[in-house]
């Protein structure tokens, strides 16, 4: 990447997302214009308009947040797996959330005098689900002290399909009450609406501590590039920076899920399409975390203007998307994909 | 030690509180600007309150509420596609009537908006519905409305249950199949109270067997009720999805009730109903019954 | 004070019940190529993994200097030992220049943030290797002998006084390797050199010692006259090798020469025969 075009490409990465908030924050059902939001600003707005502008303020908050850090847990994955079809959901991030999260709901549906507790108590079980779910796969992948790659990607498939038969088996449970349904299907396929600021904040804690790591953690992921004996050839402490790669992109995906629940294809995609626009390497990395909140951002607004607000969830949206993307970048990649 | 000890009080302090459900400002005295936020919410606000109070409704209430069905909603009203702050907000209510299941973070935002909320309790069955009438007779401040309704409504509960006597209880199973796994209504259901009300056995509860579950082909054929009850599907008109999926298993002709097609089907609006419209249900479902009286005897 | 760079005591490697290498004893003085041969699977890599700290012996220790390699840091390690791997993983789109810069990463602080000294030594290092012109080439777009220059000077970068290179002409042609070999040994009175190799010409030619390792124990160690002789040759190899000398070649006086020689079909008993039926 030249100097200009990665310059040009941290512009566009600021000043986009700024947009996309901006415009988050004024489209909903309908649009306000920016003079409303500048009033909005200036504190001279009330009632049901300075409702509406925090509400969509801090779902376009929790939507960047959420974007980023699902983004960057994805870049640091592949960068640490070597492998281009890492994402969080295949560490069992997202299916330990999922399940964690569907237990904590049903669970409160049935002791109605927690039942208020559901906004603090599902995201507490979503995080301790996919850390606790991260952690289980990373322990299960070690062999004689060493984190095994190949072995981590089965450990988390097998965990997975685990898991999905958990909760497909709680939600039998529920199988026709089409309320409760109704939101445990959110837990599958998102949810970024009706947020507020606990659930931005949540968000940012996982998100700084994975931008924190970056810098020490960067150049290595370039070095093991070269497979983890030569990069320990040459001084990285390989144990260390897996470890810490995979506990930052665990914690800053964890909390991502906590707040929005599953919102697939994010982790996978945004790395790619990165790679694709700049190439690879270590920058991928460091422009994940922009151009992940672009990308949700983008797509939640675009899905909200088409096919309406609450019409659809952003999984849902994503998966239409992410899934033929995917297919279509298989297609192309495919002399170099090799499963030997 | 001291700052994790301060942290793991405040983090009690603030989880306490928040099991405090949202609620919001006290509502106003009458209210006039009402939502009802979910089909149960529908039935039960519409029975109240004259339709032009009724600010917006939710996108199923034509399908899953017997009022929606019946009063013939204005094209112009809001409606939305899910339980959301923003939808709501926009048509400035004075009070939103809630469901227990739904999103407890779309109320909170709603409640810090300023908007006041009713939430109705689980409701199995007429008792239930009554009792969360009487509730929202007192929150939407129309509390004659709903001991008149009830009154009215227990009067037909006896007229249904004296037709019932002079009748055999037949064995009924409800059940239900879109192409996925069936299901039938076990013991404390919505559906149980209505064949309950109705003079009619739930085979589906027998054994003592409660709540919602799966049932296989085989349990069916066991089971082989003298009736069945199923619903209608979305489309008005349609067959039901379920009874062609049942027509469509050759193992199933041996199932009494469908040789002699001895089937019921319910609009969709009282197989789900969750309200007072049990007793509508149930009065249906009886005079299903008693126009098939000669062929199941 | 001591006189080697590199010394292992009483190194020992078994995976799995297996012995991969017993009692390996072995000190490299400064300045000096040791070349390690052996059969194929004699446990050659094994112990340069060992001597690099990339793999933890199961008893006995590596010496760099005075001090144990397994205390070193991942860093200090990298600092003192530099490493030639045969191969790397196909990066086709990598510069020379980046690769080459990576060994400068021991040298740079937790950010990795280059500095004027760091591109000085790999600006350095690219032309002692003769990459200058190459400089700016991706790696796809490298001869297999410019490769292993790369990745020399790679290690050039990284600044250790030992390198330790495994199997550094395998797949390069003769002339080339060759030249390849002349290049490492203008290295030679700075640094000192450890190399891997199944050549065994290569190892009578340029090293100043060779260690006969087979079935993971050394069975000789000295100056190439006195280790690569046919009686040690054919135990270590089995028959079919036969060693002379460069007769009148004056800057090869003293190195042996070894050839593969085919068996005599009269069976004059210096042939495989006697050995295919013991």
């Amino acid at each position: 990447m030249s100097g200009r075009r990665g310059l040009a490409t941290g512009v566009l990465l600021v000043a986009v997302p700024v947009l996309l908030v901006l415009m988050t924050c004024g489209g909903g059902i309908d649009w306000l214009t920016p003079g409303r939001l500048l009033a909005a600003l200036r504190g001279e707005l009330t009632g049901t308009e300075l409702a509406l502008v925090r509400l969509r303020w801090w779902k376009a908050a929790t939507t960047a947040v959420v974007g980023a850090s699902l983004a960057l847990s994805g870049a640091l994955l592949q960068g640490l797996f070597r492998n281009g079809l890492a994402s969080p959901s295949l560490v069992g991030i997202s299916g330990g959330a999922n399940l964690a999260s569907s237990a904590a709901l049903l669970g409160l549906t049935r002791v109605t005098a927690l039942a208020g507790a559901a906004p603090v108590l599902v995201p507490v079980a979503g995080f301790i689900g996919a850390l606790g779910d991260g952690s289980l796969v990373a322990t299960l992948a070690r062999r004689n002290g060493r984190l095994s790659i190949p072995t981590l990607l089965l450990t988390g498939l097998a965990v997975n399909a685990f898991l999905a038969g958990l909760l497909a088996a709680l939600q039998s449970l529920s199988l026709a009450q089409p309320d409760i349904l109704r939101e445990l299907l959110s837990l599958s396929f998102g949810k970024l609406d009706d947020r507020n600021g606990g659930h931005a904040l949540t968000g940012l804690v996982g998100l700084v501590v994975g931008l924190l790591v970056l810098p020490f953690v960067a150049r290595s992921l370039d070095l093991l590039q070269a497979g983890e004996e030569d990069a320990a050839s040459l001084g990285v402490d390989v144990p260390r920076v897996q470890a810490t790669c995979l506990a930052a992109a665990c914690l800053a995906a964890s909390c991502a899920v906590a707040v929005a629940h599953q919102v697939p294809f994010v982790g996978l995609m945004v790395p790619h399409l990165l790679r694709r626009l700049v190439g690879p390497g270590q920058h991928v990395l460091w422009l994940a975390a922009p151009a992940g909140a672009v990308f949700l951002l983008l797509t939640e607004l675009v899905q909200v203007r088409v096919f309406g607000l609450g019409v659809l969830q952003p999984g849902v949206v994503l998966s239409l998307l992410g899934g033929p993307f995917f297919l279509l970048l298989l297609r192309e990649q495919g002399r170099e994909l090799r499963s030997w | 030690m001291r700052g994790a000890g301060a942290l793991v009080l405040t983090t009690a302090a603030l989880f306490l509180t928040s099991c405090e459900r949202a609620t919001g400002p006290p509502p106003p005295e009458r209210a006039r600007r009402v939502v009802p936020a979910s089909a149960t919410a529908c039935d039960l606000v519409g029975a109240l309150l004259p339709v032009e109070n009724v600010v917006a409704v939710p996108a199923q209430a034509e399908e899953h509420s017997t009022w929606g069905r019946q009063v013939a909603l204005d094209a112009e009203l809001p409606r939305f596609p899910s339980y959301l702050a923003e939808p709501i907000l926009r048509v400035a209510p004075d009070l939103v009537v809630v469901d227990a299941y739904q999103s407890e973070d779309t109320s909170r935002r709603l409640a810090e908006a300023g908007i006041s909320l009713h939430r109705l309790p689980v409701i199995d069955d007429l008792d239930g519905a009554w009792r969360a009438l009487t509730e929202l007779g007192v929150a939407l401040g129309r509390s004659d409305e709903a001991a008149r309704l009830i009154e009215g409504q227990r009067q037909r509960r006896e007229a249904l249950a004296a037709a019932a006597a002079t009748r055999r209880s037949w064995r009924v199973l409800a059940y239900s199949n879109f192409s996925g796994q069936g299901w039938t209504a076990g013991g404390g259901t919505t559906l149980d109270s209505m064949l309950t009300l109705a003079g009619l056995t739930n085979a589906g509860a027998e054994g003592g067997k409660t709540g919602h579950r799966r049932l296989t082909h085989e349990e069916l054929l066991a089971i082989d009720p003298e009736l069945l009850l199923i619903g209608a599907g979305p489309v008005e008109g349609a067959v039901s999805p379920t009874l062609t999926l049942l027509r469509d298993v050759a193992l199933l002709e041996e199932l009494s009730a469908l040789r002699d097609e001895r089937v019921v089907v319910l609009p969709s609006h009282y197989f789900s109903t969750a309200s007072h419209e049990i007793l509508g249900g149930a009065e249906l479902l009886a005079a299903e019954v008693a126009a098939r009286e000669p062929s199941l005897r | 004070m001591v006189s080697e760079v590199l010394r292992a005591e009483g190194v020992g490697v078994s995976v799995d019940g297996r012995t991969l290498l017993a009692d390996v004893e072995l000190a490299v003085a400064p300045g000096r190529l040791l070349a390690l041969v052996g059969p194929t699977g004699a446990g050659k890599t094994t112990l340069l993994r060992c001597l690099a700290g990339l793999l933890a012996p199961g008893s006995g220790r590596v010496l760099v200097g005075d001090r144990d390699l397994a205390t070193l840091g991942p860093k200090e390690r990298a600092r003192q030992v530099g490493w030639v791997p045969q191969l790397l993983p196909e990066l086709p789109e990598i510069r020379v220049r980046d690769l080459v810069a990576s060994g400068r990463f021991s040298h740079q602080g937790l950010l990795g943030r280059s500095t004027p000294d760091d591109r000085a030594a790999v600006d350095a290092a690219l032309e002692q290797m003769g990459l200058e012109a190459r400089a700016d080439d991706p790696l796809g777009e490298l001869s297999g002998g410019q490769l292993r220059l790369a990745l020399v000077a790679r290690a050039l970068a990284q600044d250790a006084p030992l390198l330790l290179l495994d199997e550094p002409t395998a797949g390069v042609d003769s002339p080339r390797a060759l030249r390849l070999m002349e290049r490492l040994l203008e290295l030679l009175p700075e640094r000192s050199l450890v190399l891997v190799s199944h050549d065994l010409n290569l190892a009578a030619q340029h090293a100043d010692d060779v260690l006969l390792l087979s079935d993971g124990r050394i069975r000789a160690q000295g100056a190439p006259a006195e280790v690569l002789t046919e009686a040690r040759l054919t135990e270590a190899f089995g028959p079919g090798l036969h060693v002379d000398t460069w007769g009148d070649v004056s800057h090869l006086a003293g190195r042996p020469r070894v050839l593969p020689r085919r068996a005599d079909p009269k069976g004059d008993g210096r042939g495989l025969a006697p050995y295919l039926h013991s």
